[in-house]
């Protein structure tokens, strides 16, 4: 194959697995997006429920789940300063 | 003056239920990551949550909506309460981890037993964290919307969950988590929280995550927040002094591991009842969150065992259709069925 029809087939298979997506690590999800809102139902012809749910004398904390992020950096820095 | 200590899993229950539990867990383990080693599990976990978010991108307004739509779909509950959702992909939500809500006096506790009430909020915080495990995978109900988006992505879905929630059924992954957060580790995969605003007398879920089965998990984890605020009574010093000494991110891993088979124990109830009413489900555990202390430590023990009593099978047998019955009177508005 002669080098110039080499260098435009190398040209070519980068051109389309850039076209195909980023070769870099995703993005985190954008922080400039609102939320989405359910605004809930009120009934408001109806009586209150014979069986209102929650107790408004309670703030519990908020619950996270764990980063896998972070607790896989962790985990792999512990890992290779074993090494 | 009370000392709150920690309560833990093996204090509140005997060590037949201990076994019992750990058995679940084992069983879990295998079911949702097989054999993998933890190292390989994790390193998976965090590729598959990559690829979720990079083929998520641009379609987070959509998928937050599919994630309200599923969940009011699935828990009917949440308009019968008239419970308002706000949610999000990423990080753009205000939600305060560990907010300053301390109160350094301890409040007299009268009468109350301020360790079975620890034991209790634990109890309850782990059929939270049960709850939104179990709901999570609910997401295949909308599998043909999913699908539009990217076909690859309900695959990548089920993975990335069987993968994180079977991580807390690993002892290794467990002592990793609690390590990690002795030294610091931040909490920023998904978080949710649950609050009261007086003047709509309405409650709030405010849930964001990573990705889209997360912040299902997250909203789910915020409805069961309000239905374990039943669990408590009117003190408010009373109720903050208990959240304060057990609600903490050290307890979660734990709470994860054992709370998802606590839930299943007390749904199962709902299930093998005759309501065909998923808002009885949510009420139910209500009713079972304002037993006493003296009813309600021994009628979760027995039902995790499988091993209630005539009269608890009996309450809860009456207690499902007097929920049904009311929910009936309230959707009918016939006020004199009283």
């Amino acid at each position: 194959m002669q080098i110039s029809k080499l260098k435009q087939t190398i040209r070519e298979t980068i051109e389309k697995v850039l076209a195909e997506g980023p070769a870099v690590a995703p993005s985190k999800p954008d922080t400039d997006v609102e939320p989405a809102v359910y605004p809930g139902k009120p009934g408001t012809d109806k009586p209150k429920p014979r069986r209102p749910l929650g107790n408004p004398d309670v703030k519990p904390k908020p619950k996270a789940s764990m980063n896998e992020e972070e607790m896989v950096d962790k985990i792999v820095k512990r890992f290779q300063s074993r090494k | 003056m009370a000392n709150l200590l920690e309560v833990e899993y093996d204090k509140i229950f005997s060590p037949n239920t201990m076994a019992a539990l750990k058995g679940k867990s084992g069983e879990s383990l295998r079911q949702m990551v097989g054999n993998r080693p933890l190292m390989q599990t994790m390193m998976r976990s965090k590729e598959v949550l990559d690829q979720i978010i990079a083929a998520e991108e641009g379609y987070r307004d959509e998928l937050e909506a599919i994630a309200i739509q599923m969940v009011t779909d699935a828990y009917p509950i949440i308009d019968y309460s008239n419970i308002k959702i706000i949610a999000s992909i990423g990080n753009d939500m205000d939600i305060e981890m560990n907010p300053n809500n301390e109160d350094p006096s301890q409040p007299d506790f009268g009468e109350d037993d301020p360790e079975k009430m620890k034991a209790k909020r634990r109890l309850i915080n782990g059929i939270t964290q049960g709850a939104s495990v179990r709901g999570a995978f609910a997401f295949m109900l909308f599998k043909e919307y999913i699908d539009q988006i990217n076909p690859e992505l309900v695959g990548k879905y089920s993975e990335i969950l069987k993968l994180v929630f079977g991580t807390y059924d690993d002892d290794s992954a467990i002592a990793m988590m609690l390590a990690a957060i002795a030294q610091g580790a931040k909490m920023q995969g998904g978080e949710s929280e649950m609050e009261y605003d007086d003047e709509n007398d309405q409650f709030i879920i405010k849930a964001q995550a990573m990705c889209f089965p997360m912040l299902v998990h997250e909203i789910i984890k915020g409805l069961y927040e309000i239905v374990g605020t039943e669990g408590f009574g009117s003190d408010k010093e009373k109720n903050q002094s208990i959240i304060n000494a057990v609600d903490k991110v050290s307890n979660e891993p734990e709470d994860l591991r054992y709370g998802k088979f606590i839930y299943d124990a007390i749904n199962d109830l709902y299930i093998s009842s005759d309501a065909d009413d998923p808002r009885v489900r949510e009420l139910f555990f209500a009713s079972v969150y304002k037993l006493s202390d003296n009813e309600f430590f021994p009628f979760v023990e027995n039902a995790i065992n499988d091993s209630l009593t005539s009269s608890q099978k009996r309450w809860a047998e009456m207690e499902i259709k007097d929920i049904t019955r009311d929910l009936r009177k309230d959707d009918t508005g016939l006020q004199d069925l009283d």
